[in-house]
């Protein structure tokens, strides 16, 4: 091999193979780290639906003082009419109780991942793609029972739900909405911009609402680089509910912002997420409780 | 391919099994670009190990803005860059680095890489910093120049240039071991 003439090649050829030892030690290691992360997520209040769009904690004395500081200190007094502030929003979002929500990337016109949750129900519906194959995923937690239906094959699947799993599941659908910028409303910083859209073409868009913008820099937590975070939401101003959310980003002050996913939110009835369960998985009595039921719904068994 | 969106997923339920298909992805290519830039094997398995237990670490905290790959990748940059800061490790500067590799194999552990890409890192860890960096991102790290200009926040044409001088100067040192 000549180095000096094929030298791009020969660098992007490059390839080193960690050593089993290195790979049994930095999995240990990882493993004791992701466990103590999982561990350390504090114990959620309120309807496990605000657990799941919030993952806040309302109900700690410290954190209630200090958001009601830092909701004061994002207050925007609308001249126009009410204001709305960051603490209603969190606080209208945690006494939901049935949300349906779709996060679309940019680009896409179709949703990346629906979510359908009831809390009076004890249900959340997941649909979603792996690879290129879609999928719903049903955790009915009042029935202990998991079920998923893969719309290429139409089969479905169905297991029982265990304690372990149930704990693991709530855990981490706490997460899995990315609806508020911070998982943590006390980890607001303090000197974010919280401000009303004064543009009736924004807020337009989603009629009824007003739109509003969390403004904040975030630093990497492995870099001293930044990224200047923008979060917009349109809320509708009876309920203090989000509507739709959208999320933006740009390296420095004087770029423009890039759109990054928006995620529409709905809050339908229980009856009409019962509906949709119904269509997907059929009617619950046809539904199959054995374990490890591979199957079609509604086929004779 | 991985789905990364749902691994995340799984991770964030302490899923084991998650973090080690991540692993195995993508370790052999972070070990790879740790070791191009740091010119040390086991320095580069501390990183490795470094970037692995933060990630899994900070799992709750994590929301992905682009790939997995990306955001690993510019993980393991950033401890790289923390090492060359502090100097806690072996290494060199451009001058060093040149004594360094042809004094010795230099600590990259040659019979890993081969001998013509051990003559390939001893000559990559000649280079600034900063122009071996963006090589190995480009090439090692299959970034393109503009996802190397956002991370490092220098105009695209600096990205460039740091590119083409230092596949010459890498050319030129080459071509003079060579003749020795």
């Amino acid at each position: 091999m000549s180095s000096a003439d094929n030298i791009e090649r020969s660098i992007a050829e490059l390839n080193l193979t960690t050593r089993a030892e290195t790979d049994k030690r930095i999995l240990n290691d990882a493993y004791a780290a992701l466990g103590k992360a999982v561990h350390k997520q504090q114990p959620m209040t309120g309807t496990g639906i605000g657990r799941m769009v919030l993952r806040s904690r309302f109900a700690v004395p410290a954190a209630i003082a200090a958001m009601i500081l830092l909701a004061f200190a994002l207050f925007v007094n609308n001249q126009t009419g009410k204001a709305v502030n960051i603490k209603g929003i969190y606080g209208a979002l945690s006494e939901v109780q049935n949300i349906h929500i779709s996060e679309f990337q940019a680009g896409r016109t179709s949703p990346d991942q629906q979510i359908w949750a009831s809390e009076t129900l004890g249900v959340k519906l997941f649909k979603t793609e792996l690879g290129n194959q879609e999928q719903y995923t049903l955790w009915d937690t009042k029935n202990r029972v998991k079920m998923i239906k893969y719309l290429s094959s139409n089969a479905v699947h169905t297991e029982p739900i265990t304690q372990q799993m149930l704990a693991e599941f709530e855990k981490s659908a706490a997460g899995s909405a990315d609806m508020v910028p911070f998982s943590d409303g006390n980890d607001i910083p303090s000197d974010a911009q919280w401000s009303w859209i004064d543009d009736r073409e924004v807020s337009a868009a989603v009629p009824g609402t007003k739109a509003y913008d969390l403004n904040w820099i975030a630093k990497s937590t492995d870099s001293q680089a930044v990224v200047h975070r923008k979060w917009r939401v349109f809320v509708e101003e009876r309920t203090n509910l989000p509507r739709r959310i959208e999320w933006y980003a740009k390296s420095g002050p004087e770029d423009e912002y890039g759109f990054e996913k928006s995620v529409v939110v709905a809050y339908p009835s229980e009856d009409e997420i019962q509906d949709i369960i119904k269509n997907i998985f059929g009617p619950r009595d046809d539904r199959p409780d054995d374990p490890e039921f591979i199957g079609t719904p509604g086929a004779q068994r | 391919m991985l789905d990364e969106k749902r691994l995340i997923w799984e991770l964030k339920q302490g899923s084991n099994d998650a973090l080690r298909r991540i692993y195995m992805e993508y370790k052999d290519n972070l070990l790879t670009i740790a070791a191009s830039m740091l010119h040390d094997t086991f320095a580069a398995e501390d990183v490795l190990h470094d970037v692995f237990v933060s990630f899994a670490g900070a799992i709750g905290n994590i929301q992905l803005r682009g790939s997995l790959k990306s955001y690993l990748t510019a993980s393991v940059i950033n401890r790289v860059r923390d090492m060359y800061r502090k100097k806690k490790h072996h290494l060199v500067e451009l001058e060093e680095a040149g004594q360094l590799a042809a004094d010795s194999d230099g600590p990259v552990r040659s019979a890993e890489f081969g001998e013509d890409a051990g003559r390939l890192t001893d000559a990559l860890a000649q280079l600034p910093f900063e122009q071996r960096e963006t090589i190995v991102l480009h090439l090692n790290g299959g970034m393109k120049f503009k996802e190397i200009a956002k991370m490092q926040r220098i105009p695209l044409s600096t990205v460039q240039g740091r590119y083409r001088y230092g596949l010459d100067k890498m050319r030129t040192i080459l071509k003079e071991r060579a003749k020795k």
